[in-house]
């Protein structure tokens, strides 16, 4: 990226949580270390732009309590509201909202940003309207969300793209064949938003020995072994394997450092804590 | 300028191009051959079609055949220099050849297709005035199938046609031309491949030195090409001289009410109308001869 | 030296490359990470901008940047021009690259859009709103120059940005002595070249290394260099100008303020951005070109000798020309040349430059320079006419003789050699007029068409140097002999398709007795060669040769020097031929360019090689070198002078009118042209006929047209008719004469502007001829030649007698 080039501010919101088992997200690693898993979006803001990055979950993917896997969902519209007013903003003052995949627990409430802009890969509109059928049964995406965002202004992008000075959008496929992260530049460099690449970011950093908690606890977890893991440690919901580790390198490629504070992780449990903003 | 946003589809069969225009027909949707004309407007933004339906790659649109009753059958996609080039064109009806021949330049005529020109109806069209004076019929293909309107109906009003929004201009059928007729266009331009400021098409049939029929056309001057009917009148069944042919052609000014443009003035193109059919009649009398 | 490629017609080096697609233009340039600009014009010819929102453009997905009038108040434009010894008036607030808080024409530069592609950069204007309050718009030369009009510089007081008054001999007394006194009033309409590419333009800028380096289209490459520093403030060691291919520019493309903007983006965004017009900005933002009036009046004798003219001419700058178009400068060009070729002692001129809100003028093959030609030689013509002598007889009577060379004319020209009489006696000659007038008369018995016969001659001012501005004159060129091969040349000069890659190696190759094949020309980099005031004014023949002869010599007296050494002889004794250092006495002693070249770099090397006296202080193989025209102004108080060479022709027109349509047809065409010593015959021929099809399409078809409120309705290529490869006139029979020019190397004279000079003027007269009262309505459509016809036939002047 370019040198003064536009900074950034980016604010993490939280658009609720699962309760669950780690080892669901990275198999055979600590398979019975119960942690909190929210789900994690990001608003940029600049120059009176603001841009919000994935908008949670619907509240009807949530049955008796109980969501993907098995686990038990807190998602819903009233923690998006909750999310934004903390921010300071109202769904029509988003001016673009950019989906990193269509996965049911990103891309909810499309309709509310009645004056933005709605921007998704075309590799991901195709998987929505003809999933899988594995994902269709675990309902991975939400099909009624179709007409929800057919109301939209929407663009489908083919690939990487500018979307304006100091946010890149860079296509990384691999959990989705239409995933994108958000590069931005901000006061501290070049972050970037993976959203479910990388969940947490033990993915990134295999031998990672320890993790913050949702509730700020440090908590110990297991490295991957050598012989399991050794550049990146895959999740369990990976579409195409090839192209999650070519994905990998070119996040890895595009941040100001190759840490932790300028991966913003998807779920990961404490990001709060170890990334304040920038 | 850059066209707006569109989307580009391929048929390969008349049914497919059909049932595309059939399915999507309400977003906006524009048939797409030789693009001389299309193309211009997309990129001034005058047309933003949002979906382009390109039909070059249908094979079966471009042929010229012999139609049994000794006239001709040719394809909506033959290009003009196809048809100029084409022996039998030339033997059965040679002021088509000339016309296809002349018009534009060599790029133009090898691209643009005469199923094209007429579809898109431009009043300066130089292919109008021949195909209303010739009674050439139009092959229309659509949803409940094949009809023939002839150019007289078919030419509706500027850039507009009969053509319903679901249906595809097809063929082009030219009748038999009576024999003992000459046949004359010309158009008046400033560069030799513009548009013309006027254009002017007769037809005269003689018997001796009377005149059996005749059929005289003008475009440029009007939404559609229109016929000179008060100059036919005055020909029609009379001695031809040289005074009536200039009695005839005057006439042919009257009634139309041409535009005023950065070429021409109005007074200018009704002037011209009558210097252009007096010389497409001595023309067309001398080859009938 | 026996001359072998000066004087050749060989094929063209460059027409290979360019004719299939290999040449490299800038928009076939994709540099990594580049951005598109797209501009936003004014709507309205005259307007107070109150605001301009662009927050709904910049969140389009994929723009960048996007700059209005604000962000470029911190970059005024350079001046271009700045005769301050005239009366010249400049605006008071600086000119910029785009409109600040005034729109001055339809068209003008609003704003720009940085943007991922051209798609985007396009829709994302659609989204800015700017907020107009419309002003009255001058739309005319009259209503600029009215009591209550509205000034479009409101610090100037009127809408003239500059005039020359000039005065010489006695006219008054030339008036009172004269037999008759002929008015004239004639002039042209407003038109311009629209060579096939537009502007394009690609700006690199390095934040990092704080460099810019650019790639356009343009006649010249050191002066925008500078042009880009000053406005963008960047040391100019830190910019760099390179001219790929040009697809034509016949002088609209020495005006870089709209180039300046994809500049400015890439400086701001640290990435490449290319813009590369669309032709409805060609036509709307311009240059523009002609648009004037000359009232004269001519005293004469009844034998047709002129005894004094008295003239003003004005044209139509559109908005202010110091920033962007240079235009005012014909101002002073016009006095210069409006002489032409006779022997005019008395005279008073005034030449005014009116704004009004139109695009702005720049040069179109040429300058000025053949306005003051079609003026001077129409008015032969209508002067003829009157008196009812010839058109031949009263151009014999006036010119200036043969021995009368160099000439220096009352209005301060300095006119190099030339045979006047003797061209137009040729051209008349092969032109057989006799059997031409039995032609015309015919036809008009035949009553169809009407014929006339247009002869018209010319004197060619060429090869510019213009104080007070970058119309100087500065000519480099450096010049390297390669030991594994044959000569580069480098000059900052730019190639518009003119041929000059060929023209430049035939005269190297003939100072070093080698081919054109082994000297490469690597021309349009500001980078790599030294200043070159650029491709305008002609002066490919007269200064960029000059230079190139220049650097020749010098190089060619280090290689003999080093030759003889050699061969251990003295350096007087050696001569080269055949490519190789001979001794005059003993040819078999020599040694070739190329075995001389290998042994001063390698075999063994400059030490063991060269004598001492070069071996310590210039052992290359390679010179830079400058050539002046040795008559160039040197201040505005001298009798001034601005070209160093001046070609002359003439020509026979013949036309057909179509008497019921007005239709012009141009059937044929004769032609005697002198540009001095000729290097590729060819090239000037062709040259000479291109020129002559657009000068003749121009005053036939060719019209830019603003309707009442400053709008300008010819914006594409359906409305304005350019010449196409069928518009190639009927026949043309053309003739080469030479008379050198003693002012330059060679005795050549720059000669690419002359095809717009006579066969506009013989066009012109030979419509005269036909209809025998003077035409002042142009363009000749058609329509417009029809009422001259009808003019004609009510007034009696169509089929008379045409004896003398």
């Amino acid at each position: 990226m370019v040198k003064n080039m536009k900074k950034w501010k980016v604010k993490l919101l939280y658009m609720g949580h699962s309760y669950g088992r780690k080892g669901q997200i990275t198999p055979n690693l600590d398979p019975d270390l119960w942690i909190e898993i929210p789900f994690w979006s990001v608003l940029l803001q600049a120059d009176g732009r603001n841009i919000l990055v994935d908008s949670g979950c619907n509240e009807r993917f949530v049955k008796g309590g109980k969501g993907f896997a098995g686990m038990d969902f807190y998602v819903g519209r009233k923690y998006l509201d909750a999310a934004l007013k903390d921010a300071n903003i109202t769904p029509e003052e988003i001016d673009t909202v950019v989906y990193t995949h269509l996965h049911n627990d990103h891309a909810a409430f499309s309709y509310l940003f009645k004056n933005a802009r709605i921007i998704a890969q075309k590799k991901e509109w195709a998987t929505l309207l003809n999933p899988l059928p594995s994902m269709l049964e675990r309902r991975d995406y939400d099909l009624e969300a179709i007409p929800e965002l057919k109301t939209t202004n929407m663009i489908l992008i083919d690939g990487d793209m500018d979307l304006t000075e100091g946010v890149r959008l860079i296509a990384t496929p691999g959990h989705t064949a239409g995933s994108m992260s958000v590069a931005v530049n901000t006061s501290k460099g070049v972050v970037a938003f993976v959203a479910d690449h990388f969940h947490f970011h033990c993915m990134a950093f295999p031998r990672m020995t320890e993790i913050i908690d949702f509730h700020g606890k440090v908590q110990k977890i297991t490295p991957a072994p050598e012989v399991y893991a050794d550049t990146f440690l895959p999740s369990s919901i990976i579409y195409n394997h090839y192209d999650w580790y070519d994905s990998s390198y070119k996040i890895k490629a595009i941040v100001e450092k190759y840490e932790p504070g300028y991966i913003l992780a998807g779920h990961e449990p404490g990001l709060m804590y170890t990334f304040k903003g920038a | 300028m850059r066209p707006a946003e569109f989307e580009y589809h391929e048929s390969r069969t008349v049914e497919e191009a059909l049932s595309f225009l059939q399915l999507r027909g309400d977003e906006g949707v524009k048939v797409l051959a030789g693009g001389l004309s299309l193309v211009p407007m997309m990129k001034l933004r005058l047309a933003q079609p949002a979906h382009l339906v390109d039909i070059t790659k249908i094979p079966t649109l471009s042929y010229i055949e012999e139609s049994g009753n000794g006239g001709l059958r040719i394809g909506a996609l033959t290009t003009y220099a196809a048809v100029s080039g084409s022996e039998l064109v030339q033997k059965r009806c040679p002021i088509l050849a000339e016309v296809t021949g002349i018009l534009g330049d060599p790029q133009i005529r090898n691209v643009g297709t005469i199923g094209g020109n007429i579809s898109n109806a431009d009043p300066a069209s130089d292919i109008g005035p021949m195909a209303l004076a010739l009674d050439v019929e139009m092959g229309i293909a659509g949803p409940q199938g094949r009809r023939t309107v002839k150019a007289a109906d078919f030419y509706v009003d500027l850039f507009t046609t009969a053509l319903d929004a679901g249906e595809l201009l097809v063929e082009i059928v030219i009748p038999p031309l009576p024999s003992q007729t000459g046949f004359s266009y010309t158009k008046l331009n400033q560069r030799r491949a513009d548009m013309g400021i006027v254009n002017a098409f007769s037809s005269v049939t003689l018997d001796g030195d009377i005149v059996k029929d005749v059929k005289v056309t003008v475009g440029a001057v009007a939404a559609t090409p229109v016929r000179a009917l008060q100059t036919e009148k005055i020909l029609k069944g009379n001695v031809l001289t040289d005074e009536l042919i200039v009695e005839a052609a005057n006439a042919a000014a009257d009634g139309i009410k041409p535009e005023t443009d950065v070429h021409a003035t109005a007074e200018y193109r009704t002037e011209m109308v009558k210097v252009l059919v007096k010389r497409t009649l001595t023309q067309a009398v001398k080859r009938a001869r | 030296m026996a001359k072998k490629w000066v004087g050749t017609s060989i094929k063209r080096k460059e027409d290979a490359s360019m004719l299939t697609g290999e040449a490299t233009y800038v928009d076939d340039m994709q540099l990594p990470g580049m951005l598109h600009c797209a501009i936003l014009r004014s709507d309205y010819a005259h307007a107070n901008i109150k605001s301009i929102d662009v927050s709904e453009a910049r969140k389009l997905p994929g723009v960048i940047d996007i700059i209005t009038g604000e962000d470029v108040k911190e970059y005024p434009l350079a001046a271009a021009v700045e005769f301050a010894h005239f009366d010249l008036k400049s605006p008071v607030k600086q000119a910029y690259l785009l409109a600040v808080d005034r729109a001055l024409y339809a068209g003008q530069p609003i704003a720009a859009v940085a943007a991922v592609d051209k798609y985007i950069a396009e829709d994302a204007l659609d989204l800015i709103q700017v907020h107009y309050e419309p002003l009255t718009p001058v739309v005319s030369m009259e209503q600029a120059l009215s009591e209550d009009a509205p000034l479009i510089y409101e610090e100037w007081g009127d809408n003239v940005q500059m005039q020359v008054p000039s005065k010489a001999g006695d006219v008054d007394a030339a008036f009172a002595e004269a037999d008759r006194v002929i008015k004239v009033k004639i002039g042209e309409h407003r038109y311009c070249a629209f060579p096939l590419e537009g502007r394009a333009a690609i700006a690199d800028y390095k934040p990092r290394t704080g460099k810019l380096h650019t790639w356009i289209s343009s006649q010249a490459s050191s002066a925008p260099r500078a042009n880009f520093a000053k406005t963008l403030k960047i040391p100019e060691q830190n910019v760099s100008v390179t001219v790929p291919h040009v697809g034509g520019a016949f002088g609209t493309k020495l005006n870089w303020s709209v180039e300046t903007i994809p500049c400015l983006l890439s400086k701001r965004t640290g990435r490449p951005v290319k813009y590369v017009e669309n032709k409805i900005e060609t036509f709307t933002i311009g240059p523009h070109a002609r648009d004037y009036v000359f009232n004269g009046e001519v005293a004469c004798k009844n034998d047709g000798t002129i005894l004094g003219v008295k003239a003003d001419v004005m044209f139509d700058l559109g908005i202010e020309s110091s920033y962007r178009g240079t235009a005012i400068a014909k101002c002073v060009i016009l006095l210069k040349t409006f002489l032409g070729q006779y022997k005019i002692k008395n005279y008073s001129f005034l030449s005014r430059a009116i704004v009004t809100n139109k695009a702005f003028q720049c040069s179109y093959r040429a300058f000025g320079k053949e306005q003051g030609s079609r003026f001077i030689e129409r008015i032969m013509n209508i002067v003829a006419r009157e008196l009812g002598i010839s058109p031949e007889e009263i151009r014999l009577k006036n010119y200036i003789q043969p021995e009368e060379f160099p000439y220096r004319t009352t209005s301060g020209a300095l006119y190099d050699s030339g045979d006047y009489p003797g061209t137009l006696k040729r051209v008349l000659e092969m032109a057989d007029i006799p059997s031409l007038r039995k032609e015309q008369a015919r036809l008009e018995e035949e009553g169809r068409y009407l014929m006339g016969i247009g002869i018209a001659s010319f004197v060619q001012p060429s090869g510019s140097a213009v104080p007070d501005g970058y119309l100087n004159g500065m000519e480099g060129a450096t010049l390297k002999l390669l030991p594994e091969g044959g000569f580069i040349l480098s000059t900052a000069h730019c190639t518009l398709g003119q041929g000059i890659e060929t023209t430049l190696s035939q005269v190297v190759a003939d100072e070093f007795t080698v081919t054109p094949e082994d000297v490469r020309v690597i021309i349009g980099d500001s980078d790599k060669a030294p200043y070159s005031s650029g491709g305008f004014a002609s002066r490919g023949a007269a200064w960029v040769v000059g230079a190139a002869v220049t650097v020749s010599r010098k190089l060619k007296e280090k290689v003999l020097r080093f030759g003889a050494h050699v061969l251990k002889v003295e350096a007087d004794e050696v001569e080269l031929k055949d490519g190789k250092i001979q001794v005059k006495r003993d040819p078999a002693k020599s040694v070739s360019l190329h075995e001389l070249a290998t042994s001063v770099h390698f075999w063994p090397g400059a030490i063991g090689v060269l004598p001492d006296e070069f071996l310590y202080t210039d052992p290359s193989l390679d010179a830079t070198a400058y050539w002046t025209a040795p008559n160039p102004p040197v201040s505005w108080a001298a009798p001034i002078n601005l070209y160093c060479t001046h070609p002359n022709g003439a020509e026979v027109s013949t036309i057909l009118i179509d008497k019921e349509t007005g239709k012009i047809t141009v059937p044929k065409r004769f032609v005697v042209y002198d540009c001095g010593t000729l290097i590729n015959p060819d090239i000037v021929k062709h040259q000479y006929i291109g020129g002559a099809l657009q000068g003749i399409n121009g005053i036939l078809n060719e019209e830019l047209c603003y309707d009442e409120n400053g709008q300008l309705t010819t914006t594409t290529y359906m409305d304005y008719l350019i010449p196409g490869s069928h518009e190639m006139l009927g026949e043309t029979v053309f003739e080469h004469q030479e008379t050198p020019s003693p002012f330059t190397p060679l005795g050549c004279k720059g000669m690419g502007e002359a095809g717009t000079f006579c066969s506009v003027s013989s066009v012109m007269n030979a419509v005269e001829d036909a209809l025998g009262i003077t035409i002042t309505k142009t363009p000749l459509k058609p329509q417009t030649v029809l009422d001259y016809v009808k003019e004609a036939m009510e007034k009696g002047t169509l089929n008379r007698r045409r004896e003398w």
